[in-house]
């Protein structure tokens, strides 16, 4: 496929223009993207590949060199590293909770104290994820205390 | 041997805090029962060094590193907390006799080397567990204030 990008007139608006001969899937894929801003997680399970939103996964851990994407009742593997979504996911919704898990703040409902200064979230699915004592500092910035 | 290493600087730290806390706790105890004014032998010293390292020990049941905390659950750390509290209380109780701390007929004795050890044990933890109460309580209410702007 041929990509050509020009510069507009000073009083025209960006624009994207598909030139093509049949509207595949793929291509409304690649619009759905465009619109959408491209936020879509590829994700994995039984060999199978899915798009999710980021907002709808919990938390990410990660478990034995792989990282998971945990949803309300589903559970993903994910081929990025943590570092890698940390990078990608809104900042302004997740956070690192501990080395191996970035948590997403929507779905807390919850937090208590855990003792040794971790604290425990209660998600709104039920489970329980401990933030870490090193990363407390950054959830409480997170939310301007 | 990273973890190895990190154990050894956790279990150092205990030590350190636990013969601080010893040695204050032994100088009240000591004013209080025997006296002021009484002299004591060099062997105190060691015998307290010796309590402090058996606390350490014990100190295995607690996580050194984040990656270990990780792992337990909250109801996991506060087992840990009570098996160790218990694990104190013979340590010391076991030494004062050994070392003749005390005299096991004289309760007012026995009741003030079980008062010093809860004393030191509840404080410590008591004060870092409603810290982080006050600190939950406030983050849940701008996690509250948070859904309220976003459902907005």
């Amino acid at each position: 496929m041929k990509v050509t990008i020009l510069e507009p007139k000073p009083d025209e608006e960006d624009e994207i223009i598909i030139k093509c001969a049949n509207l595949d899937e793929n291509l409304l894929e690649l619009i759905r993207d465009l619109k959408q801003g491209s936020s879509k997680l590829n994700v994995y399970r039984n060999s199978e590949i899915f798009r999710i939103e980021p907002e709808q996964v919990y938390y990410f851990e990660s478990v034995d060199q792989k990282v998971f994407a945990y949803c309300r009742t589903d559970v993903f593997e994910i081929k990025s590293k943590l570092y890698e979504l940390e990078e990608e996911l809104p900042k302004q919704d997740f956070i690192r909770a501990a080395k191996s898990i970035i948590l997403n703040l929507n779905k807390i409902k919850s937090l208590t104290p855990a003792f040794g200064g971790r604290f425990e979230a209660l998600l709104k699915n039920g489970e329980k994820v401990i933030i870490s004592r090193q990363y407390v500092s950054v959830l409480k910035k997170k939310l301007g205390l | 041997m990273e973890r190895w290493i990190k154990r050894l600087q956790f279990m150092l730290g205990i030590f350190v805090k636990i013969t601080t806390g010893v040695i204050v706790v032994t100088a009240v105890y000591i004013s209080v029962f025997w006296g002021i004014k009484v002299d004591v032998k060099v062997a105190l010293l060691w015998q307290i060094l010796c309590v402090s390292a058996l606390c350490t020990v014990g100190s295995i049941l607690l996580p050194a590193s984040e990656e270990e905390a990780q792992e337990i659950s909250k109801k996991g750390m506060l087992i840990r907390m009570i098996v160790y509290f218990i694990l104190v209380n013979i340590v010391v109780l076991g030494c004062g006799f050994c070392f003749q701390w005390f005299s096991p007929s004289d309760w007012k004795m026995v009741l003030g080397m079980e008062i010093s050890i809860i004393g030191v044990f509840v404080a410590v933890t008591a004060a870092s567990y409603f810290d982080d109460y006050r600190i939950a309580e406030k983050m849940n209410r701008r996690l509250k204030e948070r859904e309220k702007r976003d459902s907005e």
